[in-house]
């Protein structure tokens, strides 16, 4: 394994990140996913050309590796992006039980530290906003699109035999 | 040349390692009768599967490698390539249990229609903490003595002082 193939896959990492963060500062995509999926695996669509022509004796199987590590870093960034993006109840427990210490809280004065409530809705607007859900009146319904999204969740449950999750 | 294919099809592939491992941790604990929360078998299932892949690397391509040099570096590859796309069955197995979207999702798929005040009475605000406290005392986050919660773990705590970082970089 040549150190080129992992120096070149984390210099394309890289490039898409700053590209995804200079983006990100000018302005937030409509559809996050769609946007890193972008950012993130479209540079492998020129990659292998703009390889050939900088490293003419360059080997397909140098730049497989080099795809392969860096859908693999990508792979990791896009999954734990939504934490950034939004507020994760389990921080905002931690961070609010970290505050009262050392005396500990109760179940009921971690609840009036922060509106729970206000996360359903926050998600709900999200998941209308990336046009997953639609809404009618008061009623919610999956789109096509969430529905795409949601079945291989339900099914990798079912295969490993799991209860639903309880979110 | 074939060896190498072999080896980056093999590491490719290798996120069903930590699903299959994944798949038997789960019915030897339930064999066993063990309640284990679902995100720590899925950890262990993807920290079991580096040895595995680790030992498939080494027959299949490392250990033909002569070059020393060449071999650190495939072994760190092996190691960066199998870190990420198992992290991501993690991340996405973590989701499954964790996501408030997925769960939301989850309940229209399952029933099709559901109004704001349906999901609210069965996602509640005190029901979505409850879980969340439960996750996080197995998870060895937090505590819990008689009724009162202490952190325990910093793990989470410091992970969540980096993302804030970061979402002040992104503009968030």
């Amino acid at each position: 394994m040549k150190p080129a193939v992992l120096f070149t896959a984390f210099g394309l990492f890289v490039f898409c990140l700053t590209l995804h963060i200079l983006l990100w500062r000018f302005r937030h995509p409509r559809r996050h996913a769609l946007a890193l999926l972008v950012i993130f695996l479209g540079p492998l669509v020129l990659f292998p050309f703009v390889a050939v022509k900088i490293w003419p004796l360059v080997s397909w199987i140098d730049l497989v590796a080099v795809s392969l590590l860096h859908i693999a870093l990508s792979s990791a960034y896009i999954q734990i992006y939504p934490a950034s993006q939004a507020d994760s109840p389990s921080l905002r427990i931690l961070r609010v039980v970290e505050g009262a210490a050392p005396r500990g809280l109760t179940e009921e004065e971690i609840h009036i530290s922060f509106d729970p409530e206000k996360l359903l809705e926050a998600r709900i607007r999200d998941l209308l906003e990336a046009g997953l859900v639609s809404s009618a009146g008061d009623a919610l319904t999956l789109t096509g699109r969430g529905r795409m999204l949601i079945t291989p969740f339900i099914y990798l449950r079912k295969i490993l035999g799991l209860r639903p999750g309880k979110g | 040349m074939e060896d190498g294919i072999s080896y980056l099809i093999l590491l490719l592939l290798s996120p069903l390692v930590a699903f299959c491992l994944h798949f038997l941790l789960i019915r030897v604990a339930r064999f066993f009768s063990h309640e284990i929360s679902p995100l720590p078998v899925a950890l262990f299932a993807v920290l079991c599967g580096l040895p595995v892949v680790g030992w498939g690397s080494w027959e299949i391509y490392l250990k033909d490698l002569v070059d020393f040099q060449e071999r650190f570096w495939g072994v760190l590859y092996a190691l960066l390539v199998y870190g990420g796309l198992a992290f991501s069955y993690f991340q996405t197995f973590a989701m499954t249990e964790t996501a408030r979207r997925i769960r939301i999702l989850r309940e229209l798929y399952s029933r099709g229609r559901v109004t704001l005040r349906e999901l609210e009475s069965e996602y509640s605000g005190a029901n979505m903490l409850a879980v969340r406290l439960e996750r996080m005392v197995a998870l060895n986050q937090l505590t819990q003595r008689q009724d009162r919660y202490w952190v325990k773990g910093r793990l989470l705590l410091g992970v969540g002082k980096i993302m804030e970082v970061w979402a002040r970089l992104l503009k968030f």
